[in-house]
């Protein structure tokens, strides 16, 4: 048995089990039932930003910077900083808007802008991606553990859905927070532990490194802004996709959801932002380092990193990277399966219930319908390893015209149907562009769209319409944040 | 200066760059705080 795999695996599990038994204990004691979704509203700073940060490490920032980082060099962490942009975008916009109006989902937020109709269609599209991101991040825990124990992909997929789904069943986004909080210290401490001894084990160090690229004539490998091609075709759009789609997606807003106050979310930013970004440092160093090393060069840069991390390092210190990176891929399967679950209780079945249902109930359903989203995507990933990538720009794209209708809701005007146009033509066309003889047919007559992904096309589309339709539009509702809907308000607020 | 700090701290005054940049935008729109 692979003693690497034992030991990473028993971090978890004393990890989770333990924060899970501790919070069931003083639930119990307190005789009240915590809200799942939200964690009873009153996360503090630390454990908001740490959640923030965590959520949105997954498995690109693990192994997707190793491989990036390998072909194209240091540029490849402008994928970070299409993070920390992100991060800026929610913690001081989305993430406070969310939170001032006291939602719980996204397409409860839509439903507050534009009508139970609106609030119907875009519970079940989220509902869908999330659901489809779910079984990515399955398939990426299997690829993490995998690397670790040399077991086929489909076992170790269900491995990991069984450790992710225990993660948030067993007490919500508040066990999430918890484990969050412990897996950024361990990870932190293990990555700089290891970027400091790999400069005593790499055969030159780390200025052997920058020496072997500068040698052989591709020292913008070693810059962050790469060369001009790099900078346009790859930084933006990354910063393109990752910002559009992300910002009001439902894993991040659920953190948002569950912050004590909006004063909590705009103060994390300065957290949140270094401790998601200073991440990628590690993995986009492991990725140069293995290119200048024919053993591990060799082996490709989908694979020279992660083995270099495990070859060059003492077990000890491999067993508390992985435990670390596994932590990073649990955190963000469980916000992604938590999402789906929160979805269809209280947006689907909730808000189609008559007098709704009681916190009982909703923590029950909540709790089943994680146990079926996790075993649904464990079987699903044990046939099937679709390219994680192309699938999640592809799922992605769906949510980016949400995006326009909340930020044109809040702070422009309001209208029903400008709102039902924009998504139903954003995602008619995101049907087509996925169609690839249609695609081939208009890169012919515009070759320059040939560069265009999903997310880019939708995305572009959304913000056209809502411009274009709003500017049009008669008889639209003032914005909810407009002094003109507030002046309409009895007192009470938004919330 | 050695590659791997270098690149940390280039990385960190990157993001430090960013964050005060939208600090900057989002206060001078004003809604961030005007809307309290």
């Amino acid at each position: 048995m692979n003693i690497v795999l034992v030991l990473v695996v028993l971090y978890n599990v004393l990890v989770i089990g333990g924060i899970g038994l501790y919070l069931s204990q003083r639930e119990k004691a307190s005789g009240q039932v915590t809200d799942m979704a939200t964690g009873g509203r009153n996360a503090n700073l630390a454990m908001f930003s740490v959640t923030m940060a965590i959520t949105y490490l997954g498995s690109a920032h693990v192994y997707g910077l190793m491989e990036m980082s390998f072909v194209m060099g240091a540029v490849a962490l402008w994928f970070s900083f299409a993070h920390t942009i992100l991060m800026c975008v929610i913690c001081l916009g989305t993430g406070q808007w969310v939170r001032r109006l006291g939602c719980a989902t996204i397409p409860e937020l839509i439903g507050r802008i534009y009508g139970k109709q609106m609030r119907t269609i875009t519970a079940c599209i989220s509902a869908m991606v999330v659901f489809g991101l779910v079984t990515l991040e399955t398939q990426t825990l299997g690829i993490g553990i995998s690397a670790i124990s040399g077991w086929a992909l489909g076992w170790a997929a269900v491995v990991g859905a069984i450790l992710g789904t225990a993660y948030v069943t067993m007490g919500g986004i508040k066990q999430t927070m918890w484990v969050n909080l412990v897996n950024a210290i361990v990870m932190y401490a293990s990555i700089i532990i290891a970027g400091i001894y790999l400069a005593f084990v790499l055969p030159e160090g780390w200025e052997g490194v920058r020496q072997h690229y500068v040698t052989n004539g591709q020292d913008y490998k070693l810059s962050i802004f790469g060369t001009p091609d790099l900078l346009v075709g790859f930084s933006l759009a990354a910063v393109f996709s990752v910002v559009f789609a992300q910002s009001v997606n439902q894993q991040g807003m659920a953190a948002a959801m569950s912050a004590k106050d909006e004063s909590v979310i705009r103060r994390s930013l300065w957290i949140a932002a270094p401790v998601n970004g200073l991440f990628g440092v590690f993995p986009v160093l492991c990725g140069l380092a293995a290119a200048t090393i024919p053993e591990f060069a060799e082996l490709g840069p989908k694979l020279a990193g992660a083995t270099l991390v495990v070859k060059l390092l003492p077990t000890w210190l491999v067993v508390l990277v992985q435990a670390g990176f596994l932590g990073a891929l649990l955190s963000t399967f469980a916000m992604s399966a938590l999402a789906p679950a929160t979805i269809f209780a209280k947006d689907i079945v909730g808000a189609n219930t008559k007098g709704g249902l009681t916190p009982e109930q909703e923590m029950r359903l909540i709790r089943s319908v994680i146990i079926i989203v996790g075993s649904l995507s464990a079987a699903l990933t044990f046939f099937n390893h679709p390219n994680v990538i192309r699938a999640i720009t592809w799922l992605f794209a769906w949510l980016a015209p949400l995006f326009f209708i909340i930020v044109a809701g809040l702070f422009w005007k309001r209208s029903t149907k400008v709102a039902f146009v924009v998504v139903i033509c954003s995602w008619l066309i995101n049907c087509v562009w996925s169609i690839g003889p249609i695609k081939q047919f208009a890169v012919s007559i515009v070759p320059g769209t040939a560069v265009l992904e999903n997310a880019h096309i939708t995305a572009i589309t959304a913000f056209v319409l809502t411009v274009a339709l709003y500017t049009f539009a008669k008889n639209t509702k003032p914005a909810l944040f407009s002094d003109a809907y507030l002046q309409e308000q009895p007192t009470g607020g938004l919330a | 200066m050695n590659f791997a700090l270098e690149l940390f701290l280039t990385t960190l005054g990157m993001i430090c760059f960013l964050v005060i940049v939208a600090e900057v935008i989002f206060r001078v729109q004003g809604r961030t705080r005007g809307d309290k």
